[in-house]
């Protein structure tokens, strides 16, 4: 040890490391945050029966050649009643959403969505959440935005937000041109 | 002796209903799992958890084997939908390789870097007088002697 | 009234620690005796005060007194007396009064038992105890007062958290504590003899035994932490190398560094400034596990208490501290006179080759337990590190460390012969490699780690134990004389026995419990039987049972071999009746050679019960052998070398000076 570098080497890592730290503390990251791989790849082919009597199955297949918002849901998710609104609004404006009724009993999801509205141009049911874990499931909601070509494009898990919900609307707009 | 413990969750990992008949195949499925990290707990593989999620993934793995899929299509499929997050051993590549190349290298660099200051200076040390064995000892003391017979 | 009294005493020790922190260090500066008397005396006050303040809370909890936010956010009326005074420390508030209250007391202990030092050092080590004290008080002061009252009381408390209800948890901070906090005397020490530009052999004298103390705590801690998630979890892991475990284990490690360099600096004058080095790393690793725990910047199982305004603060400490501590280093460091030589293969060799390991494998937890959150910041890239990354690099890492441990004591100091040392413990070395080749033939699973493992184990006990018969010269002269001679010892070098020995053991344990650890997970009726592990199990139908302040449902399982009762066991699954919380108890009989567990899950609905159930060969030596090892490091705390305060005399029964 008899450079005088190697003394102050310590120093300097350790103060490497506080200013690391410090940003790690203030920047909020979380470091539970998964990300998303499958956003620009192929959306998973799945093949779900619909909730509603004589309702369409939800398919893979159905994703091309429209832009499709997928959100998966359930009346047991206390978030998923919060976010509804918004998701009326945006099928209301036109906008294609599509529902995946994830580890729900029909004879519950059924009432709840006569009692907040269904905004669901068709409703997929995934009764073991097998479709969710096609589509990297960690939690409900989650919601996917699916452009022409069948390629995921957005990925948010969370429930949506108002910001959420205008930059999907936006993004919708952008993929339909 | 008997010792009570607490357990910070009711239910526990893999449900009898998830086992594979197929011992084979159940192995396999437990050390996939082993190596999956569940998505929604904190530093749980899934095989040790209780999440639905982490059921959920577990079922996947076991249809996926009983398929006929290889452990690393599992892997793979798993990851293509949850990212390396998922995976707790962290994948070799140059994002990681300080990870995995930073302990070993630093061992060799600082081991050599001793291991040769050390031998510069065990000269010195060879330099150093040094204490005599005890056979040095009685052999210079018979020595010794010898020089008083002689002289007398 | 009680709480207003801790509450100001709390005050008062703040006061204190900055007379502490400053006066003594312009005392020793200027060589005013005054100045530096004062350090012993406000070190004492100090831990006085801190010490009022920790049974004012106490009391608070003792007597559930529901005015107190603290109390009322983490007690319960209902609870049992032990869990309501271990409650003090099962909160954030809590935790950190007992940490700076460890901290005055090992202050005190310093200004006690410190006669003997030189009054400068005495002066400035009592200084920087005084500052890190400062520190922590007004921590707790601004920003953590567990003394904060609640307007109108409310009738009764939130309950703490079931989990925190249990004697392993219960007991596992304020080792820990002690542990952590104990480093804290070897950095003042550092600090001390960097100011004064001095390191030699008394002064390692000095540090050894604070260490030492430290380092059997932590080791305490840490098997007490293992073993209660061995028996909490339910799934018979005792190690997750989570980040809160790792945050531990990375103090430990340097501090087992540091108890083999500072012998060097004693034994040889030799390794000074990497000496000091380690001292002040350490205990910041103990700084940065308490920031890691306490911040929650790397969530983990552990983190109840996470606030982002007090780990901004914990960790400007940090960096005070070891900027401070570093800044110190990097001037006063190349200045300390290099030490005695000696050649590569040596016992001073010997126990660099020791310290290159643990440094190396502290960069290994560091590294892993970081990395996550280090991608993240550069660029959200996501990974994990979790367990396999751990037994692919620390495991075959810590294979060398472990093979050169029967090797040390045998190198002499300046000078060894490997040669002479290779056939002295030939035959132990035989033994170890027929162990390990039985070992796998019989292994079921992980063939080459077993085999490893296990010869290294024996190779581990039978080394320290042929070094010991060596020693005392066993068989080679009458057996009384042998016996004299052990009794002669150091016991120091008993110390280092036992604890090399011990592990091998706790090797022994983990090997046995990774490699033939049996599971069966079953849905169970009454009256049906299943065969586990060699047993045959059967279950009577759970009961309904009232515990103080939970319901539970109790299975009571049979394991029977050929007729005969093995074991009974009576794991259960309790509601908690304040907080509905449910937690799950898994009952364990242990024969000291092999754990039969057993934990109770839900109900099927159709008259069966999920068990889940293990048979763990070895599992209890994993704890025995921390505990053993633990036990090593306090013989050696007797010797009369290492006694704190007793002036050093040679003892001439002892053939050499050990370790």
């Amino acid at each position: 040890m008899s450079s005088r570098w190697l003394f102050v080497l310590p120093l300097l890592m350790a103060l490497l490391l506080g200013g690391f730290f410090g940003y790690a503390l203030l920047a909020g990251r979380s470091p539970e945050e998964i990300g998303s791989p499958l956003v620009g790849k192929p959306a998973p082919s799945i093949d779900l029966a619909p909730l509603h009597e004589g309702g369409k199955r939800l398919a893979a297949a159905d994703w091309r050649g429209q832009v499709s918002v997928v959100n998966f849901f359930a009346s047991w998710c206390a978030p998923c009643q919060v976010e509804h609104p918004l998701l009326m609004r945006m099928a209301r404006d036109g906008v294609r959403v599509q529902g995946v009724n994830y580890k729900n009993k029909p004879e519950d999801a059924k009432p709840w969505l006569a009692r907040l509205g269904d905004p669901y141009e068709r409703i997929g049911v995934d009764a073991d959440g097998k479709a969710g874990v096609e589509f990297g499931l960690s939690g409900v909601p989650e919601t996917f935005v699916i452009d022409r070509a069948g390629i995921v494009r957005l990925h948010l898990r969370r429930p949506l937000t108002p910001d959420d919900a205008q930059r999907i609307r936006a993004l919708v707009k952008e993929l339909a041109k | 002796m008997i010792l009570l413990a607490l357990l910070a969750a009711p239910a526990l990992a893999v449900e009898p209903d998830e086992v594979l008949a197929d011992k084979a195949l159940e192995k396999r499925a437990r050390e996939i799992s082993a190596e999956i990290r569940c998505v929604v707990c904190q530093n749980q593989s899934i095989d040790d958890s209780n999440a639905e999620i982490a059921r959920d993934m577990r079922r996947a793995i076991r249809e996926r084997l009983t398929r006929g899929d290889s452990d690393d299509a599992v892997v793979a499929f798993l990851r293509a939908r949850y990212g390396d997050y998922i995976l707790l051993r962290p994948p070799f590549d140059p994002r990681t390789w300080l990870l995995w190349l930073g302990p070993p290298l630093l061992l060799l660099f600082v081991g050599r870097l001793l291991y040769r200051r050390a031998r510069a200076r065990a000269a010195l040390v060879a330099d150093a007088p040094r204490e005599l064995t005890a056979a040095e000892r009685r052999r210079l003391d018979a020595l010794l002697r010898e020089d008083e017979t002689d002289r007398q | 009234m009680i709480p207003e009294v801790g509450h100001y005493a709390l005050v008062l020790a703040l006061v204190v620690a900055l007379v502490q922190g400053t006066l003594p260090l312009a005392g020793a500066a200027r060589g005013d005796p005054g100045l530096m008397e004062l350090a012993r005396t406000s070190a004492l006050a100090q831990a006085v005060l801190v010490l009022v303040s920790f049974l004012a809370l106490t009391w608070a909890y003792v007597v559930s007194d529901f005015s107190l936010l603290n109390v009322v956010a983490n007690s319960h009326s209902s609870k049992p007396l032990l869990y309501k005074i271990t409650g003090v420390w099962g909160n954030h508030e809590g935790s950190m009064l007992l940490w700076v209250l460890i901290l005055a007391l090992f202050g005190a202990a310093v200004a006690a038992f410190g006669s003997n030092l030189p009054a400068t050092l005495r002066a400035r080590v009592l200084a920087v105890q005084g500052l890190i004290c400062l520190g922590f008080h007004a921590f707790i002061v601004f920003t953590s007062n567990p003394f904060a009252r609640l307007d109108p009381a409310p009738f009764d408390g939130n309950d703490l958290n079931p989990i925190l209800q249990d004697p392993g948890l219960a007991f596992h901070p304020p080792l820990l504590y002690l542990g952590y906090v104990g480093l804290s005397v070897s950095f003042s020490f550092a600090i001390a003899a960097l100011i004064e530009g001095r390191v030699d052999a008394a002064w390692a004298r000095w540090v050894r035994p604070w260490t030492l103390a430290a380092w059997c705590f932590l080791t305490l801690g840490i098997a007490l932490g293992s073993w209660w998630a061995y028996y909490e979890l339910g799934w018979g892991g005792f190690w997750f190398w989570d980040p809160v475990e790792n945050a531990s284990l990375m103090p430990w490690l340097l501090a087992t560094a540091l108890l083999h360099s500072a012998i060097v600096t004693e034994k040889r004058d030799a390794l000074k400034s990497w000496t000091v080095l380690l001292a002040i790393l350490a205990f910041s690793l103990a700084l940065l596990g308490t920031f890691l725990v306490r911040s929650g910047v790397l969530t983990s199982v552990h983190a109840f208490a996470q606030d982002p305004a007090r780990g901004l603060y914990i960790l400007g400490f940090i960096v005070v501290v070891t900027g401070g501590g570093l800044t110190l280093y990097a001037w006063r460091a190349p200045r300390l006179p290099a030490g005695g030589l000696f050649a590569p293969i040596s016992r001073e060799g010997g126990l660099i080759f020791n310290n290159l390991l643990l440094a190396v494998l502290t960069v290994v937890v560091f590294l892993g337990t970081l990395y996550p959150l280090l991608l993240d910041a550069l660029g959200g890239d996501k990974v994990s590190v979790g367990p396999p990354f751990y037994a692919m690099t620390f495991i075959p890492l810590s294979f060398p460390l472990i093979a050169a441990v029967a090797f040390g004591p045998l190198l002499a100091w300046k000078r060894g012969d490997l040669l002479s040392a290779l056939r002295q413990l030939a035959t132990v070395g035989a033994v170890a490699i027929a162990v390990g080749v039985l070992i796998s033939f019989i292994a079921q699973r992980h063939v080459t780690l077993a085999a490893i493992g296990c010869g290294l184990s024996a190779w581990l006990i039978l080394g320290a134990l042929y070094e010991l018969a060596r020693r005392i010269k066993l068989l080679e002269i009458p057996f009384g004389d042998s016996m004299r001679r052990l009794a002669g010892l150091p016991r120091s070098s008993i110390g280092m026995t036992i604890a090399h020995a011990s592990l091998g053991i706790c090797m022994a344990g983990i090997i046995g419990v990774s490699v033939w650890q049996v599971e069966t997970i079953a849905v169970l009726r009454p009256g049906d039987t299943l065969s586990h592990a060699g047993f045959e199990v059967s279950m009577e139908r759970p009961r309904e049972v009232d515990g103080p302040n939970f319901v539970a449902e109790r299975g009571r399982i049979t394991f029977r071999r050929e007729g005969a009762v093995a074991a009974v066991l009576e794991p259960e699954r309790r509601v908690f009746k304040t907080t509905r919380r449910q937690t799950t108890e898994a009952a364990i009989k242990t024969t000291l050679l092999a754990d039969i567990y057993a934990t109770l899950g839900e109900s099927d609905g159709k008259g069966g019960w999920t068990v889940r159930l293990y048979y763990n060969p070895l599992a209890p030596w994993i704890w025995l052998g921390a505990a053993f090892c633990a036990l090593g490091g306090f013989v050696s705390l007797t010797d009369r070398r290492l006694r704190i305060g007793a002036p050093w005399r040679a003892r001439r029964a002892a053939p050499q000076p050990a370790e």
